[in-house]
This record gives C-alpha cells, structure tokens and sequence, in this order.
C-alpha cells in the first residue's frame, strides 16, 4: 500500500510539473519516485511486513509477501522503462509529462491487482492498468499505426472487460460474495450454483485471457505492439503481463481454487494452444516488434502452466521468477532495438545486420536477452523455465513435453537477430544512436539478469 | 442457492418490451399521416432550413461537453451526500473534500492545459 501511495502522489506530481516550462527533472521525478516505492516494498517483504494496512479499505487488499514481491517485479520493470525514457520520449515537448503521469497511473492498476481480495478491487485495477494504456498506445496523435493500435486496444478491451464483468456478476450470483476468501469458501462447502459459477468463471477466463494475449484471445497483440512507440510496447509486453498473471493466479489459486477439477481443462487447452500457435506464427515474422509480440504470447502460454500448477507448492515462485527474468530480457531487448530502429525508421530484421561492430555492448545485451528468452542454459530464462516445467510436470507431463518442443522451436527465430548481429556479411550504413540513459538501464538489467543467473533460488525462494 | 424468485422480473422485462413493441407498432397506424414537402423537411420550424447539417463541428465543443459531463458527475455525487450530510459527520466531510479536491487538481490541469482558450 504504501508503494502504492507513492506511485500515486508522484503520478500527480509528475502531471502537474510537466505543466511547467522545465521539462529536464520530469524522468528523475518519476525514477525517484519508482525507487522510492520499490525500497518500500523490499523492506516491508524483506523486514518489516505490510505494517497495519491490511484491514483498511474494507478489506478488499491483502499485501501478502505475494502481493509484495509480484509489486517488486513491476516496480522493477517500470524503473528500467522509465530509464530508458529519455531516450525513448527524446521527441515529446509538451506531452511528456503526461505520458510520464500514464504511466505511473497504469502502474497503480498493476499495484492494485496484486494484492486484491475482492472481485471489484480486481476490477478496478483492470480498469486502472488499461485505460492510461489506450491513451498511450495512440500516443503519437499524428502516427496512422499508432492510432489503429489505440482504436482496437480499445475496442477490444471494453469489449473483453463487459465479459469480465458479466463473468464477475455470475460468479457473485452463484456464491453470493464478491471477496475471493469468502468464493473459495461458498465453492467448497457446496453452498453455490454449479452452472452459473461455471459460466462465470469461463467468462472471467475469457476476460483474462485477453489481459495476458492468450490464443485464443491474442488476436489485439501484435496489431497494438507494432502500432504502439516502443517504450509503451515495452510496458505492455512486461509490466501488464505481470500484472495480469499475478492477478489470473490469484483469483483462481485461492479464489477458485476447489473448483480446479472445472477449469483446468480449458486452462491447458489454452496453454496449449497459446504456446503452439504463438511459436509457430512468430518463426514467420519480419518485423522485431512483431516477433516480440508473438514471443510474449507464447511466453503467456508458459505462464498459464503455473496457474494449472498452482496446487503444488513452489509455483508461486516458479510464476515470480519467470516474470521477473521475462520482463528484465524483453525490456533490455527493448533497449537495444530502440537504438537502432528508431533513428533509422526501420523494425526489421535486417536492420540489425552487423550491429555487433558498431555496438558491441548492446549488440551483446540484446544477444544475452534473446538467450534468456529463448531459455538457453546458462542464462536467467532457463531457471525461469526450469523452475515452471518442474512445477507443472507431476500433473501435465504432455503439457509439458508440448512446452519443451515449444521452446526449442522459439530458438529458431530468437536466433535471427543474433544471426544477423553476429554472423552476417553484408552489412548496412545505419547509424546507432544510443543516449547515457540507454547505456546505464542497459548495465544494470544485465546485472540482474546475471545476478539472477547465478543465484536464482533467492527470488525462487521469496514467496 | 439456485436461481428462483426471478418471475418478477422476467414479467417486468415482458412487459417493458411489450410497451415499446406497442408503441412503437400502434402509433404510426393510429396517427394521421401527412406527407408534402414542407412537413418532410429536416427541421420543421417554421423557419427555413439553411445548409446541410453534415457540417464539420470545432473540436473545442467536445471538448467543453466533455468536461461538462465530468463536472456534471462531481455534482450528482453531492445529492446522495446532501442527503446524509448529518449522519455522516466530519469523516464523511474530509472523504468529500478530498473528492473534490482531486476534481480541483484536474480543472486546474485543463485550465493550464489551455482548454478553455476557446480562440486558438
């Protein structure tokens, strides 16, 4: 709560600063404030505990060590996006401010959905994460893509939030409470209505699925990534998704969780499809951003196996580290294609023919981020993979054999950039332009990529 | 706890839908019908139609309906307020001023945002 209240107070302070003509402290007002929330919330999930919030706010919060290391993840994404924004707002005057302002508003709604304990809070925090986003994705008014991306992530997101509300108000007629304890309670003591909580909960999946891009709900993503300016994809691809697993583990590990005999079914027939389609959709692609976006659905599809896992012990975890090492890969990978795409207006592959030469520091983060992605062994993203697949195993081996012929797929199109970074003659006249900003985010997530290369277990073991 | 108790309801949907089917299917034969070319004009006033209504609207009026909807809602949350002024006390009196404080900081921010510049 308090990292909360202090997203909060500097969103409103970043707002009204970029009222100001003096534009240079925006992005350190919004770094300090992002720090100062994530030392909160090391402390109290470290030390201190949550201190006396948890019964406020009619107890629809609960700030579990849960809730706090899932809050942690996203404080540290927005941090490492957030320092990649003087290069990527670099051409923003008057808007900065308020771009800055949206997306700490849109973190808030991440914050909320990580310690929910009721069916509204859930709502709320959806409503909080995405409508800053709609605003964001279409953020460069004059940019025909941009604003085809807003228009269908709009659409299609109040188009999904009216399923989500319908599935909410089912589940609520069927147990008579909206608070995900009390749900829990009503399901396995019997006091409920089989069909419509079942229908209410399919809804609900439904609902969700199009938060996280799961096949088939995934059809918006690669439209909203590509159209959207880069950073903002960025925050989408980590931060949301955190976001929207935390919250879709939550409700359905404590909230639904004795109904799991009910919807594990199409859980894993939409890992399964998420994971197949995605890979086999994204070896086709030409386009980085593209590719990004059918990587990130297909890495939904490894997260749904935690939430078809989330009876067995450590898949809390397994969730938690795979956002982390996820997120961390996908922003740094961010880092470096803006660099080169953006100043020379071209997102393909071929554009980073030979960047090895020209920048061997980001050609190589970009190259250890797509190893990670990938799940190569020694990298970050392997444990992430390791520690998810071992969770899930016992219950879904198929899923799981699915999953492992999966990632070997995905290996082929991470391996493209590399390829064309490392391994190819011909060669481009693109300049690389990158900024102290892009230099210091890009060492630091390398350090927490390595950080979490060598000792995974310590955030493993966290939750 | 099976769904029950909703004839009610189901009634009141029927009969709801049932009125405008009604309406909507009896006036038209009920009424008397004229037709000529005055009465079929786009606005019939009584003074004569000038242009053509597809006519490109400034912006400047959205974003005034805008705001006023905003504004509008800030006002209809005072009635339920103005209603439980006494029984809610000083607390109730700090949560209102808090909302409306917040509304402050926005009409404050369109201002400088340069909203109300109706003439640039």
């Amino acid at each position: 709560m308090t990292a909360l209240l202090i997203i909060f107070a500097t969103a409103i302070f970043v707002l009204f600063a970029g009222l100001t003509k003096n534009r240079s402290w925006l992005q350190p007002l919004a770094l300090t404030g992002c720090g100062l929330a994530l030392g909160v919330t090391l402390f109290e999930l470290l030390g201190a505990g949550p201190g006396g919030w948890n019964h406020m706010y009619a107890d629809m919060f609960e700030f579990t060590d849960y809730a706090l290391a899932f809050s942690a993840v996203a404080l540290v994404s927005a941090l490492l996006i957030i320092g990649l924004s003087g290069y990527g707002f670099r051409s923003l005057h008057d808007t900065l401010g308020d771009n800055y302002g949206l997306i700490l508003f849109s973190l808030c709604g991440a914050l909320c959905m990580f310690s929910f304990t009721n069916l509204t809070m859930l709502f709320l925090g959806i409503e909080i994460l995405s409508i800053p986003l709609y605003v964001l994705a279409g953020s460069r008014r004059n940019d025909l893509s941009g604003n085809e991306a807003a228009l269908k992530y709009f659409l299609m997101g109040a188009f999904t939030t009216g399923i989500l509300l319908f599935g909410m108000a089912l589940v609520y007629g069927a147990t008579a409470s909206f608070d995900i304890h009390s749900i829990a309670s009503a399901i396995s003591d019997g006091r409920h209505s089989a069909g419509m909580l079942h229908t209410g909960i399919i809804l609900i999946l439904i609902g969700l699925g199009f938060k996280v891009s799961a096949v088939p709900f995934h059809f918006w993503a690669p439209d909203v990534y590509t159209g959207s300016p880069n950073l903002i994809t960025a925050f989408m691809a980590t931060v949301v998704k955190t976001a929207g697993f935390a919250a879709f583990y939550r409700l359905f590990s404590v909230g639904f969780a004795p109904a799991i005999d009910f919807w594990s079914i199409p859980v894993a027939g939409m890992a399964a499809l998420t994971m197949t389609v995605a890979n086999l959709t994204a070896i086709f692609q030409t386009d980085f951003k593209r590719m990004i976006a059918y990587s990130s659905i297909s890495h939904a599809g490894y997260l749904l196996l935690a939430i078809l896992a989330c009876d067995v012990p450590g898949s809390e975890g397994a969730l938690l580290f795979y956002s982390l090492t996820y997120s961390v890969a996908t922003i740094l990978a961010f880092g470096a294609y803006m660099t080169i795409a953006e100043p020379n207006d071209d997102g393909s592959f071929e554009a980073f023919n030979g960047m090895s030469k020209k920048q061997p520091l980001l050609a190589a983060v970009l190259a250890i981020s797509m190893l990670s992605l990938a799940g190569i062994p020694p990298t970050a993203g392997f444990f992430g993979k390791y520690f998810l697949f071992t969770a899930a195993f016992a219950k879904y081996p198929w899923l799981i054999v699915l999953a492992v012929i999966n990632s070997a797929v995905s290996i082929y199109y991470y391996f493209k950039i590399i390829i064309a970074m490392y391994f190819t003659r011909e060669e481009n006249d693109y300049a690389v332009v990158t900024s102290p900003g892009i230099r210091w985010v890009v060492v630091l997530g390398l350090l927490l990529i390595a950080f979490l290369t060598i000792v995974p277990g310590s955030v493993y073991a966290l939750i | 706890m099976e769904p029950s108790g909703y004839m009610p309801i189901v009634l009141q949907s029927l009969v709801a839908l049932g009125f405008v089917a009604l309406v909507l299917i009896v006036v038209p034969l009920l009424g008397p019908r004229r037709k000529s070319d005055k009465k079929n004009e786009n606005f019939e006033c009584g003074i004569e139609g000038q242009g053509n209504a597809r006519m490109p609207v400034s912006i400047k009026y959205l974003m005034t309906a805008i705001l006023f909807v905003l504004f509008d809602v800030e006002v209809i949350f005072f009635y339920p307020y103005a209603v439980n002024f006494r029984e809610m006390g000083f607390n109730g009196f700090f949560a209102v001023l808090m909302f409306v404080g917040v509304f402050l900081l926005g009409f404050y921010y369109v201002l400088r945002k340069g909203a109300f510049e109706w003439d640039r």
